[in-house]
């Protein structure tokens, strides 16, 4: 599929469902279409981002449905002058409404969850980091020792934790993060 | 032996719809296929395109206008940028008079170069203040020009045999122009924002629509490009004028029709809408 029937997709499916009665434009009604998804995509993107990370990106909702209402009323337009009678002009038109709110309604939604998407991807790949490096490199398959006053050296494992470690013998210590730990209990 | 008969007459039957197909394509020709547009047409085409692919290119100039639009110098580039324009489309329709087909896209071709100089020398008259005219006579006169464009592009579709394809494009200008009576006449006034009250729904740059409508300005401006291409450059304007064709200059068909009833629908739409979202806000 190249471009252009990417951008006439809307003409061809509405010649299976009207025949010769519509004679539209090729372009006009699938652009409208998608021009009011990028706005509902705008929208909801918009106000996402300034809800999560308080960004200048803010797009008044109420605004860009009026915008919505205002692209239909071309759609009307070219309704009447393309159909051969008038039942087949306000079908058209009820469709290109319903169209259109379906195509914002879709942006809005799909833009809102590809940031929240993404933001929790990244959220959780920061996170993975962070707990790596809490755990202090044991992933890396190296060995905890426990030196006591005395220089004796014990092993001992990490809890599921990774602040907490277990010696051979069963007691457990609170890694206290600064190279020493001390015995819980 | 049966199976080879029967294969050579299916094959005949296939030639012969061929032909038969020819000889209709022959007798009366597709304006599609047949038809190529003079080097006249083209040249009128690029006049008329040239402003709308200017406004594409260099979108400083409208930006400019609506950033410092209350700077003098400023709405004095722009108006004389916009009476360029509209000069170049007049210029487009006056190479097309002597191509027009018929006696009814020559009137409306000549109207419409006319119409395009009398609404340009209009706004420059009110622009330098020479024309003073209060707000609603200044819409009055405004919606009229617009049905003017209208009726006059409809003149042309009616009378001439046009392809399926030019059709939807100037069907598209009217379109256009319909929705220009809207956003100039009715949107813009005071009062449809004091009935909907509006300052609840301010918010920054939004108006009435989002700031997003300079875009869907941007897109109809590209379709205009292509419109007045296909326009100049359709079956109207194939140079063999027919004397003999009964014209039809009635203003009651459905151009006439959308041009009233959009605009209205459309209006209120978006008064309802907004008149129901203050209630709810409230």
């Amino acid at each position: 599929m190249n471009i252009k029937d990417k951008i006439t997709f809307f003409y061809y499916w509405e010649e299976t469902l009207w025949d010769d009665q519509v004679d539209a434009n090729k372009y006009f009604a699938t652009l409208s279409i998608l021009f009011a998804a990028i706005v509902g995509a705008l929208t909801g993107g918009g106000n996402t981002l300034k809800s999560m990370f308080n960004l200048e990106t803010e797009m008044s909702l109420y605004a860009s449905l009026g915008l919505c209402v205002f692209i239909w009323g071309y759609n009307v337009a070219e309704s009447i002058v393309a159909t051969t009678n008038a039942k087949t002009a306000f079908l058209r038109s009820l469709l290109m409404l319903f169209c259109i709110a379906v195509a914002y309604g879709l942006g809005h939604l799909l833009a809102v969850v590809v940031i929240v998407v993404v933001t929790v991807i990244l959220v959780l790949l920061v996170g993975w980091g962070v707990l790596k490096a809490a755990l202090g490199g044991s992933s890396s398959g190296g060995k905890t020792y426990l030196v006591d006053k005395d220089g004796n050296k014990e092993e001992v494992t990490r809890g599921l934790i990774g602040t907490d470690l277990v010696d051979k013998q069963g007691h457990s210590y609170q890694d206290n993060g600064n190279g020493t730990a001390t015995e819980i209990g | 032996m049966d199976e080879y008969n029967y294969s050579m007459q299916t094959a005949g039957d296939v030639s012969f719809t061929a032909d038969n197909k020819a000889d209709t394509m022959e007798h009366a020709p597709s304006p599609e296929s047949e038809y190529k547009p003079k080097a006249i047409q083209t040249v009128a085409a690029l006049l008329m395109a040239i402003p709308s692919l200017f406004m594409i290119i260099f979108p400083f100039i409208y930006f400019n206008y609506l950033i410092d639009g209350y700077e003098e110098n400023a709405m004095e580039r722009f108006r004389l940028f916009l009476t360029l324009s509209e000069l170049l489309i007049a210029i487009g329709f006056a190479l097309l008079i002597p191509v027009a087909c018929n006696k009814a896209v020559k009137v409306a071709t000549i109207s419409l170069m006319c119409l395009i100089i009398f609404e340009e020398c209009l706004h420059v008259a009110i622009f330098n203040h020479i024309l003073q005219m209060s707000e609603a006579v200044g819409y009055i006169v405004d919606i009229l020009i617009q049905l003017g464009y209208i009726y006059l592009f409809a003149l042309i579709i009616n009378n001439c045999s046009l392809s399926t394809t030019n059709r939807s494009w100037i069907n598209l200008i009217c379109v256009v122009y319909a929705m220009v009576v809207l956003h100039h006449t009715i949107l813009w006034q005071e009062s449809f924002n004091d009935a909907v009250d509006l300052d609840i729904l301010q918010k920054e740059d939004d108006f009435l629509f989002s700031s997003l409508y300079t875009y869907f300005w941007y897109l109809l401006r590209i379709l205009m490009i292509v419109t007045y291409w296909n326009f100049a450059r359709c079956e109207a304007f194939n140079g063999q004028y027919d004397k003999d064709y009964k014209c039809n200059f009635l203003p009651l068909n459905k151009w006439m029709a959308m041009a009233v009833i959009a605009p209205f629908v459309t209006g209120v739409a978006l008064y309802l809408y907004y008149k129901i979202l203050s209630i709810t806000l409230q």
